[in-house]
């Protein structure tokens, strides 16, 4: 049995949609936003990657979108996306689970929540506010809106959020919990991460050869939605290929098992002090990219890393990559043009905290 | 759902209100007791009762991570009871294909008083804790502690989110990709949540009342509880019974309402069906259920219609009345709590239920600790978000 990728949705800085995305690789670039942040001591500049949900009108009827905040909006769109693509939105679709992984949850919303708790005099919230700082309101609405009562599921393990959340949608169609799964990740821009940022590069960050590592304009914060659908396939061809691995450790402690014959398509984004450790675990002919500079700085990349793979196998083209220090590109074998992708699967690597890895494989 | 494998549970460690390891909490339940007062771990001039861990219960001494969240910290003295009682130690762990697989919502919300839209604007550096707290989810300080090296998994479907770890963490060890896993739920009383629940108006001001005619809402609790499961090649390699087994897991979704359940109780009849339908059960083999019951109107009501439908006349109760609702930590201590009553062959007195709702069909919980028999029941959360958990578990052959 084989696991295939029958539509995909994502939105970010590169636009909205898998032709935006495509247009944004074929370019290599994606447009950056600059956001100030007000503080006591002058205005900080953080430029940062964001995703437009306008489209979502076109699915969802203004009135259910009234208590509805951006990171959701963004969960929301990506979805529908993905289930247009796979042309599941009006069709009858079976027993569909969903899982919705974050890195932040919902910050904005999170962040302006726990103000009114802590800093008012009586400590008071909207109970909008509360309910929808949950980490599963997103994957509630979705749930609500498509009217799909399969399992549902939210996880939120930083960088390993997107990766895990691939695993269990891959053990639900194995063990034929469900016939499709709804799979994908959303973080999303928030003062406190654009500050964050600031802090990190521009605050005496102790540690000093990170910091130094990490020049500030290949580390982006981004936001954005990555959604697609699976189902199980015998025999059908599948135009962006299938999930053939999903593995999960510690490569501090246990090293990693790689596949063979693969390009890799790593998940350096500038905010991990694993970003400059591929280099110790890939061959030096293996082929590799990263397309952190068109989505950003975000927990849940790899998920855009999985779309470009997707994407890569129904044009059997690998784009050219990013060129970034961050991830030692000089000691590896850059895909710095266009190439055919041919017999060679794709393999979505992310070093994370801690030594934890997550790759997630695709063959054609 | 076809029928799978039952996976066998070697060991088990639950913190809470009640008590700091499993049996303290069961002796403390079958005593009829409970202490709710106004929190202490926090400052609110709000006064709703909660429960929470008063003793100081981190023995820093034995742990490796010691600057973590509350919440972890009552996760890793789950999970140390857990080996224990499961006959491990922290070298054998380090041999094996480990994975942790955590339920939470405390653990993984970004809302920490160390770093705010207030310090942003006062141009505080706050690199440490941001990075102190998205390195430190339940899960993380677990694989950390314990140096293990399988998948990690947090999850963060509200108040089911410790059942559906322990489901999920099941289905790792039946498909092979783990000899052990880790598993189950955390969550420490706090501030946001506290003030959120007052905000939608189902808190009870004093100690809740389960499927009682005057409950008036839910008491927060806080604690933890930690499974170690195992493969049956482990077991047999190191020689050991397990102590309980996970038979079944369904989930299923309301698609109604973010924190209201549906009237109909669908969601929670397909989650039923698909747990038993998983582990093979019969309905009749159920000695009982350990039912969410929150005290909440809504809840309450739904599930007692549900249960009385679907299993009529199987005793059910409700242990919120003791440990109040832990939220992503609820699933993981009842389904302790439940497997530990199969092995007494006793359930307690469902606290705070004195007087019939009219409202409700004639199916009540208990009214006193309860001598039962057979070795299989199922224990079920519902969740925000419309999320319906449920697990069938039995005894295994150690007792201990």
């Amino acid at each position: 049995m084989k696991i295939s990728i029958k539509g995909i949705g994502v939105l970010g800085g590169f636009g909205c949609g898998i032709a935006d995305l495509k247009k944004s690789l074929t370019i290599g670039k994606s447009t950056t936003t600059a956001m100030v942040i007000k503080t006591t001591s002058g205005d900080i500049k953080a430029p940062a990657f964001l995703a437009n949900t306008d489209r979502l009108k076109s699915f969802v009827n203004k009135r259910d979108l009234r208590r509805i905040d951006h990171y959701i909006r963004m969960a929301l769109l990506g979805c529908f996306l993905a289930l247009e693509d796979a042309d599941m939105l009006h069709a009858k679709r079976g027993k569909m689970g969903i899982i919705i992984a974050t890195g932040y949850g919902s910050t904005c919303n999170t962040f302006d929540l726990q103000h009114s708790v802590i800093t008012e005099a009586a400590p008071f919230c909207s109970p909008i506010q509360f309910s929808n700082s949950v980490h599963n309101a997103a994957a509630t609405y979705i749930s609500i809106l498509l009217k799909e009562m399969g399992p549902n599921l939210s996880v939120s393990h930083y960088d390993m959020s997107i990766t895990s959340a691939f695993l269990t949608a891959c053990q639900w169609l194995h063990q034929e919990r469900v016939e499709s799964v709804l799979v994908g990740s959303v973080d999303e821009y928030s003062k406190i991460l654009g500050y964050f940022r600031h802090c990190l590069y521009n605050k005496g960050n102790k540690k000093a050869d990170f910091a130094a590592k990490m020049n500030p304009e290949y580390a982006i914060i981004g936001e954005g939605a990555n959604f697609f659908v699976l189902a199980r396939e015998n025999e059908a061809a599948s135009p962006y290929g299938f999930i053939e691995d999903v593995k999960m450790g510690n490569f501090k402690r246990r090293g990693i098992n790689l596949p063979e014959n693969a390009a890799f398509f790593l998940g350096a984004d500038g905010y991990s002090e694993c970003d400059d450790q591929y280099v110790n675990y890939l061959s030096e002919d293996a082929g590799v990219a990263s397309y952190s500079h068109l989505y950003g700085g975000l927990p849940v990349g790899t998920g855009f890393d999985i779309a470009i793979a997707a994407l890569s196998n129904k044009l059997k083209t690998v784009f050219k990559s990013g060129d970034s220090p961050i991830y030692n590109s000089d000691r590896l074998n850059v895909i710095r043009h266009n190439e055919d992708l041919g017999s060679r699967r794709i393999c979505c690597l992310k070093l994370g905290a801690g030594g934890s890895y997550g790759w997630v494989s695709l063959n054609q | 759902m076809r029928p799978v494998e039952p996976v066998a549970i070697a060991g088990i460690g639950c913190i809470c209100s009640a008590g700091l390891v499993l049996k303290e909490c069961m002796d403390f339940l079958y005593k009829g007791q409970r202490n709710p007062a106004p929190p202490v771990n926090f400052s609110t001039k709000l006064t709703f009762p909660v429960f929470e861990v008063l003793e100081d219960f981190f023995q820093s001494n034995l742990f490796k991570e010691k600057n973590i969240l509350r919440t972890c910290k009552l996760a890793l003295t789950a999970t140390l009871e857990a080996i224990s009682d499961a006959g491990f130690n922290r070298k054998e762990l380090q041999t094996m294909r480990v994975g942790a697989c955590i339920g939470t919502n405390v653990g993984c919300s970004m809302h920490d008083e160390s770093f705010s839209n207030k310090s942003a604007e006062d141009n505080t550096s706050f690199i440490t804790p941001v990075n102190r707290f998205l390195f430190s989810n339940p899960t993380s300080s677990i694989a950390s502690e314990f140096k293990i090296t399988g998948p990690l998994q947090t999850v963060v479907n509200a108040c089911s989110s410790g059942s559906d770890a322990l489901g999920l963490a099941a289905s790792w060890i039946r498909s092979g990709i783990c000899d052990i896993v880790i598993a189950g739920g955390t969550d420490e009383m706090y501030q946001i949540t506290y003030t959120g629940f007052k905000s939608l108006l189902i808190n009870d001001d004093s100690p809740c009342k389960p499927f009682d005619i005057n409950r008036k809402g839910l008491n927060l609790g806080e604690g933890a509880a930690v499974f170690i499961l195992v493969s049956e090649e482990i077991l047999k390699e190191m020689k050991k019974d397990p102590r309980a087994y996970i038979l079944g897991y369904g989930s299923a979704t309301d698609a109604f309402h973010h924190t209201k359940t549906r009237p109909d109780g669908k969601g929670l009849k397909l989650a039923i069906e698909e747990a038993m339908e998983s582990s093979g059960t019969t309905y009749s083999d159920i000695a009982f259920i350990n039912a969410h019951g929150t005290g909440t109107l809504d809840n309450d009501l739904v599930e007692s219609r549900v249960l009385h439908e679907m299993f009529p006349g199987v005793p059910f109760f409700s242990t919120k009345g003791y440990t109040g609702h832990t939220l992503g930590a609820a699933g993981a201590i009842e389904a302790a709590f439940t497997i530990a009553c199969l092995e007494k062959g006793k359930v307690p007195v469902s606290v705070g239920f004195n007087t019939v709702d009219p409202e409700m069909p004639p199916a009540y919980p208990v009214k006193q600790n309860l001598t039962i028999s057979g070795n299989k029941a199922l224990t079920e959360t519902l969740a925000f978000g419309g999320n319906n958990s449920v697990l069938i578990l039995s005894t295994g052959e150690h007792q201990p």
